[in-house]
């Protein structure tokens, strides 16, 4: 009988040993550094990082992540998260409250577009090193307007709706905000700031969260504006009614304008309609509007065990021309860099959405601005869908956010 | 003789089997309990040990533990995949993790003092070279600072080094020194901890700092942390900072230094949910409309499922096993893609429901549709799983009281009430009652359909007409205040488990005393 234990036993064991066995980690010798990123970036990336990952000995892992943002707060403070992350500027605040992303040092902020530095900026430091912005523009039908973008609001009021009394559109200017359930207020935004609203008080580069101005005397003043354009048919209705961004009705020349980032100019170029990127004319007095913008850049992890690699890399790498110019190519963004910039100022459609981004109003990068969102996106649906007018809406959405904010 | 030839085979069988998969766990757990151990998890790292140490006893011991062989292994992962994140949401829910509030006080403090060395004027950076002292070995700087020439610095301060002891490429950067070992990139990146934590004092209480592996910065220092007192203090304005209850640095005038720290608040996060008047306002509301859902999914999907079951479980119907087959399609679709495709069905311009019938129905905008267009989404998903379920029962159903019944002269209907509906109901009770437990926290079926929308007047601009209390819950952690608070959010997941718990216990409670009147 034991006997027969001791077989058994051994037989446990020798199974044992041999699973083990194959499972034994490798253990990566060298310097590795380890960098997050979304499915879209993480290939241009991987070809931009080959070089200089080469010429230093360091292995340079890019992982695509499906959510950057949020796997990143759940694995930095475990030790087991990534050096670098690339995301948006907009994650600068809550990143920084937590303590997960370490200051940039050493950056030669002058030489970068100023909007960026502000937009990676948080309690006076900056957080984060740009390499891309992104803002919406107008998006002209030249089917539907041959004689190009209009460079006032009141032009481009009435030559939409000319073209809707004529019977050839259906729709004015479709501004896209997917659904009055889920409206996202991000393209209508412009609308807010125009007639003299706000989300945060901007005191000298520091949002003060306590002071929405969503429903600020300014706007309130205006908001009948809103409600006459939406009415009229000049702001469509379509994006609150349907469930997408689908931009249909420009492409099938049912719409003479839109409003829209540099996201969508491959299927812009793809239906054949011929277009011109502008600005937005501001909708009150002259000039352009003040847009959201959005950036681009890398944060770096205070967790990192290749700190001083990851800010050479930063150095070397992410504040080249050649960097910048890289993803510019592959994903249509303008760069951050001023000297990239320069470089490609002979892109037309660029020149478009660089001429729109003009004192664009970054989108606020402070933890508070996740209690905005969904209000502010609401009102726009209620407006949109005409359940409520504009005054009564964001008096209502400013209510609920200063109560949410606490 | 006979006998032990034909079950010989078998009991090898079987035993290779036990053997690999007895082989399997320990390998397992021979491979995992060192990395759970360097990885500083000791309790997992202890749950692993005591669960193989559990399934060795209980399938090699000499004593047959008949029982245990079946529940041990359900028992155990019950355990880790149950019973812990239960009591792990629990802890949770005690604490104040949330944005801000997600890593421990050490490394906040930590990082409230490296963070506050601030660069000095312009921050060109110095040409640096990580070395060694040859015959310390201690960890060096060899810095060209501007207008000063090659230095050596260490912890203890800046040594000159002569011009013709070291070797300067065109830049400026020392590739050589006297009485210096050079570090390779390799093994300077191997040092980052130590080069990080090295400061090296400079003039007027500056301090030399790498700020990547081939160049240093002058930065100064702003705030100091005094452990004994446990706490902070501005070097410049002498302000202090304490730790508040809140898990945070905070000065007397109120300002607070970023990051904070998780720390148990005790009650804090339930006296929120009794007290905050946004939160309370609308829970009555998305209380009423979570008991509403759960009971109506239940009660319609069953009753469209028993229908369908007697219809098709009639003996005179043909190509019963089509129909079967096909109503099972909606239960095998996956439900993110049928509640997507829903959403375009309901779509009040686009939407095919109100193309095909000329009506123009708010179906997911007006409040009281809304509920409609989630219950006849749930009727449609859920019924095939009641179908399922009914037709099993139905078919158990006992032939000879049927049979019994209708020769006493019952009505069909009769039947139906007074026979089949009891027994079916018995039957089924357990699983009811799950399916009730269940939906009270669906969460895909509001989110992903109406997201929960559209949004209740006056609700604190959160709450929707459609959110059910966990919706409401991920909302309420996910956007209020300064980002996701995942303490409030596990109070109430906590109150919401018990909230199906104690439901689902007076539920089997109720089912067991039928089963005795029985």
């Amino acid at each position: 009988m034991s006997k027969k234990r001791f077989a058994l036993a051994s037989a446990v064991a020798a199974a044992a040993l041999a699973v083990s066995g194959f499972a034994v980690p490798a253990h990566a010798a060298g310097k590795t550094l380890t960098i997050w990123a979304d499915s879209t970036r993480t290939p241009v990336l991987k070809k931009l990082v080959a070089a200089w990952a080469t010429a230093n000995n360091v292995t340079v892992n890019v992982v695509s992540q499906t959510d950057t943002n949020s796997n990143f707060q759940a694995a930095a403070p475990k030790g087991v998260g990534p050096d670098l992350i690339i995301g948006a500027h907009d994650w600068t605040g809550t990143l920084a409250a937590s303590g997960l992303i370490e200051p940039m040092t050493g950056v030669s902020t002058g030489l970068f577009d100023s909007g960026s530095i502000s937009a990676f900026s948080y309690n006076g430091r900056l957080w984060g090193v740009p390499f891309g912005t992104e803002n919406i523009a107008l998006v002209t039908n030249l089917n539907l307007v041959p004689a190009g973008a209009p460079t006032t609001w009141a032009s481009l009021e009435s030559t939409a709706l000319a073209l809707k009394a004529a019977g050839k559109t259906t729709s004015g200017l479709f501004i896209p905000c997917g659904g009055a359930n889920s409206c996202d207020p991000y393209h209508h935004a412009f609308l807010n700031f125009g007639l003299g609203g706000y989300v945060f008080q901007n005191k000298s580069g520091r949002l003060n969260p306590k002071d929405v101005g969503l429903a600020s005397k300014a706007f309130l003043a205006n908001a009948g504006l809103v409600d006459k354009w939406v009415s009229e048919g000049l702001i469509s209705k379509e994006s609150a009614t349907g469930d997408d961004y689908s931009f249909k009705t420009f492409f099938t020349n049912k719409a003479p304008f839109m409003i829209t980032g540099p996201w969508e100019l491959a299927d812009i170029k793809k239906s054949g309609v011929p277009y011109q990127i502008s600005m937005i004319p501001n909708p009150l007095g002259t000039g352009n509007a003040a847009p959201f913008a959005g950036y681009q850049g890398v944060y770096l992890s205070h967790y990192s065990t290749n700190r001083l690699l990851a800010r050479q890399f930063i150095n070397q790498v992410v504040s080249t021309d050649t960097f910048q110019l890289g993803l510019y190519n592959d994903q249509g963004r303008p760069p951050a860099l001023l000297s990239a910039i320069k470089a490609i100022s002979g892109d037309k459609d660029l020149a478009g959405f660089a001429a729109a981004g003009v004192g664009a109003t970054p989108m606020p990068n402070i933890p508070q601005m996740g209690s905005v969102w969904t209000d502010f996106g609401n009102a726009w649906g209620a407006v949109l869908t005409g359940k409520l007018k504009t005054a009564a809406a964001f008096t209502q959405a400013a209510a609920n956010i200063k109560k949410l904010i606490g | 003789m006979k006998i032990f030839s034909v079950k010989t085979p078998s009991k090898t069988f079987g035993l290779l089997l036990k053997l690999a998969a007895m082989g399997s766990i320990n390998g397992f757990a021979l491979w995992a309990i060192p990395l759970l151990l360097r990885n500083h998890t000791y309790g997992f790292a202890a749950y692993f040990i005591f669960a193989t140490f559990v399934l060795d006893v209980v399938y090699f011991s000499r004593r047959k533990f008949i029982p245990a062989k079946y529940i041990a292994p359900g028992v155990l992962l019950l355990m880790l995949f149950s019973v812990y994140p239960s009591i792990y949401t629990g802890y949770v829910a005690f604490t104040n993790y949330s944005t801000g509030h997600i890593i421990d006080k050490k490394t906040a403090v930590s990082e409230i003092v490296a963070n506050s060395y601030q660069s000095l004027g312009d921050a060109t950076p110095i040409p640096m070279t990580v070395a060694k002292d040859a015959a310390s070995g201690e960890l060096t700087l060899l810095l060209t600072l501007p207008q000063v020439g090659p230095e050596a610095g260490n912890a203890k301060g800046l040594t000159p080094l002569a011009a013709d002891s070291v070797t300067q490429d065109s830049k400026g950067v020392i590739t050589a020194a006297k009485g210096y070992t050079i570090l390779t990139s390799d093994q300077a990146n191997n040092e980052t901890d130590a080069l990080t934590a090295l400061k090296v004092p400079g003039p007027n209480g500056s301090v030399y700092v790498a700020n990547d592996l081939q160049s240093a910065q002058q930065e100064v220092q702003s705030l100091k942390y005094d452990a004994a007192t446990d706490t902070i203090t501005d070097i410049q304005s002498g302000a202090t900072y304490k730790p508040d209850s809140n898990g945070e640095m905070k000065s007397a005038a109120g300002t607070i230094l970023q990051p904070g720290w998780t720390q148990v608040v005790g009650w804090r996060n339930f006296s929120y949910v009794i007290h905050d008047k946004n939160f309370r306002q609308p829970l009555f509301q998305v209380l009423w409309w979570t008991f509403a859902f759960a009971i109506l999914v239940v009660t319609t999907t069953f009753f469209a499922g028993l229908a369908l079951g007697l219809a098709l479980n009639h003996p005179k119907l043909r190509a019963k096993k089509l129909y079967r087959s096909l109503l099972i399609i909606p239960y095998a679709m996956p439900g993110v893609l049928a509640a997507l495709v829903w959403v375009g069905m309901y779509n009040q311009d686009t939407g095919v429901i109100n193309r095909m019938f000329g009506i123009h129905v708010p179906w997911l905008t007006s409040p009281w549709w809304a509920k409609a267009a989630i219950l006849l989404q749930q009727l449609w998903a859920g019924s095939p799983y009641m179908f399922l379920i009914a037709t099993g029962a139905i078919q158990a159903l006992p032939s000879e009281v049927l049979e019994a019944a209708s020769v006493d002269g019952a009505s069909p209907r009769q039947v139906f009430t007074k026979i089949k509906l009891p027994l079916v109901l018995l039957t089924l009770s357990p699983l009811l009652i799950a399916s009730l437990a269940y939906n009270f926290s669906n969460f895909n079926a509001i989110y992903l359909l109406t997201g929960g929308g559209p949004l209740m007047q006056n609700s604190g601009g959160l709450a929707g007409s459609t959110d059910i209390l966990i919706s409401y819950t991920y909302k309420l952690a996910f956007s209020t205040g300064e980002g996701a608070n995942y303490g409030l959010a596990s109070t109430v997941s906590f109150l919401n488990f018990i909230l199906v718990a104690s439901l689902s216990m007076y539920g089997f409670s109720k089912s067991r005393t039928m089963e005795n009147m029985n």
